[in-house]
């Protein structure tokens, strides 16, 4: 039996206590996470720092799932009949695919600086951040899509792998398109390092997001 | 007729705390069932009450009488054991007479209460067999007629059903129940099995890590349970994410995942504050409009259809079809909604929500 081959049926085997349970509540915890920044975003682009406060709150509680939720994938994968190769991709997918929520904390992080430092920021430039969020979220969507099929439907996988892809692709996009707002906004110069560091935490999420996309179509298309 | 309180007890084995600082009191006649999952320090509880197990602190009375370092035997007890403790060289008689003969009874009192015992447990025909010529449920039953005809009024079942087959256990959990209310003798009963629990319980306490999670009445703690590992534990429950989004005078709103806003029960969350739902799959129906889902799987469950669902909000929810209802087909779309009043909304732990529902 080849690699790719004991790999996939691996993950058929374990679909029920792994893949649809762990790797599937690991990517729920992901989606979470950015959605509360997206959340977090949104109210401050409506003038609204509590809700926006209120989010990063749930924000934080979604990452903390997610790395206990990654800490035990990681124990889980110890366990099994994996050989040491294909054991080390699946943690460095399960690892990357953390890094995402850690990330989007990051995103809110700045968030809440912003509202506990007082800076303001003019609300086209919120609503920028909140379009990145929002791509970012399907991106995520699509990662949680396309690790439900692994197992099962590995032409659905690699349709998901695509559209990841796609996703970043646009977010890289837009992300020029915002950076220059956020020079070109009067603003703060303090307002100016918060935005750009909340658009980089967002791009860079989004880049995580794309590594677990090239990471799946890795374990399913070149072993 | 004994009345049991446990006043702040904990057992600790070295460095591992097995029971920790339980407050329980159990009224006179009571059958209440101390329920939880494995390794939760049910049976240790259940030891020491009967005197197996000297607590590490605390007190054990019964009758308003402490009897914390009261040897077993000289407890007025009685205990049926998971592993049908039965002595295999005596027959059924001698077995059931055993309590009254360590008492130094007269003969024909030993032969008397064993047979009034055995005749209780419909088992006075077989009164001559020995213990290896029964079954299983056949043996507990003895067992149980043993323990009874000890004269005691308390009542210790430490798993008493858990070695038997799922028919037998069912006719004798019931058994069990009549007995004793018939007697009207307290019993305190150790059980990881929650149907089990709910279908003879006056009072069901749940335990978990060495404590005491929530202790009430069956269909208290099935229906409006007050904490999100009961709602989990006790029956089956749909768990679902989500923040109270709005309140007006008669609804509590939570938005999901997806932004899709359901119904609650009345609550004293504030808007933004991060729940978890619980909705029973009873109480999940279909409709025209609703909470989207698509249809995965669909199960045989005897009286009903379980159908799975993967909703918008990527939330796994499940509802019930009655027997004779048309079924959805795999890959449909079905509009779920709630019934208000059962779905219940709890903080969201902050020790997440996958380890305040962990079982081990």
């Amino acid at each position: 039996m080849n690699n790719k081959r004991s790999l996939l049926d691996w993950f058929s085997k374990r679909k029920e206590d792994f893949v649809q349970r762990g790797m599937r509540k690991h990517c729920l915890a992901i989606i979470d996470s950015v959605n509360e920044a997206e959340r977090a975003i949104s109210a401050m682009s409506r003038g609204d720092p509590d809700t926006a406060l209120r989010a990063v709150d749930r924000l934080i509680l979604s990452e903390r799932e997610a790395d206990r939720i990654e800490e035990k994938l990681v124990e889980q994968l110890t366990i099994g009949d994996l050989d040491p190769d294909q054991r080390e991709d699946l943690m460095h997918l399960v690892k990357k695919m953390d890094k995402i929520a850690d990330w989007a904390m990051d995103a809110g992080v700045h968030v809440q600086l912003m509202i506990e430092t007082g800076i303001e920021a003019p609300p086209h430039i919120w609503e920028a951040l909140r379009i990145i969020c929002s791509e970012l979220t399907l991106a995520v969507r699509l990662l949680l899509r396309a690790v439900e099929s692994i197992g099962d439907e590995p032409s659905v996988t690699l349709k998901c792998v695509q559209n990841i892809k796609g996703q970043e692709r646009a977010i890289d996009e837009i992300n020029y398109a915002v950076l220059k707002k956020i020079l070109m906004a009067e603003m703060d110069f303090r307002a100016t390092i918060l935005m750009k560091g909340m658009l980089q935490a967002l791009e860079t999420s989004s880049d995580r997001c794309k590594e677990c996309a090239d990471t799946i179509a890795i374990l399913i298309s070149s072993r | 007729m004994p009345k049991v309180s446990l006043e702040n007890i904990s057992m600790r084995f070295g460095d591992i705390t097995a029971v920790s600082n339980i407050d329980l009191v159990i009224k006179d006649g009571e059958y209440v069932t101390i329920l939880g999952p494995s390794g939760c320090g049910k049976t240790t509880l259940i030891k020491m009450i009967s005197g197996i197990l000297v607590p590490s602190e605390g007190r054990v009375l019964i009758d308003g009488k402490d009897v914390t370092g009261l040897p077993i035997e000289d407890r007025d007890n009685g205990y049926v054991f998971q592993n049908i403790a039965l002595f295999p060289h005596l027959n059924l008689e001698k077995n059931v007479a055993y309590g009254q003969r360590v008492r130094d009874r007269p003969k024909d009192k030993q032969k008397e209460v064993s047979h009034r015992y055995l005749e209780l447990v419909n088992m006075l025909d077989r009164m001559q067999m020995l213990p290896g010529e029964l079954s299983g449920g056949e043996q507990q039953k003895v067992a149980i007629a043993r323990a009874l005809a000890s004269g005691s009024r308390l009542l210790l079942l430490d798993e008493p059903l858990s070695a038997l087959d799922a028919r037998v256990r069912v006719d004798l959990r019931y058994d069990i129940r009549r007995l004793v209310k018939d007697l009207g003798i307290t019993v305190i009963h150790v059980t990881h099995d929650q149907e089990e629990a709910m279908s003879v319980s006056d009072r069901i306490v749940l335990m978990r890590n060495g404590s005491i999670v929530e202790s009430d009445a069956p269909m208290n703690l099935y229906r409006s349970p007050n904490n999100i590992f009961t709602a989990y534990f006790i029956g089956e429950t749909n768990l679902l994410l989500g923040a109270v989004s709005r309140r007006d005078e008669k609804n509590v709103y939570v938005m999901l995942r997806d932004g899709s806003e359901v119904r609650v029960k009345e609550t004293p969350f504030k808007r933004h504050d991060a729940v978890v739902l619980s909705v029973r799959p009873e109480y999940v129906y279909t409709a025209n409009e609703g909470l989207k889902a698509e249809v995965e799987e669909i199960i045989f469950m005897g009286t009903y259809w379980r159908i799975r669902t993967t909703a918008e909000s990527e939330d796994k929810v499940e509802y019930n079809v009655p027997i004779d209802n048309d079924l959805p087909c795999i890959g449909d779309v079905v509009y779920l909604v709630f019934n208000r009043k059962m779905t219940m909304a709890y903080e969201r732990p902050r020790q997440g929500l996958e380890e305040a529902i962990k079982l081990e």
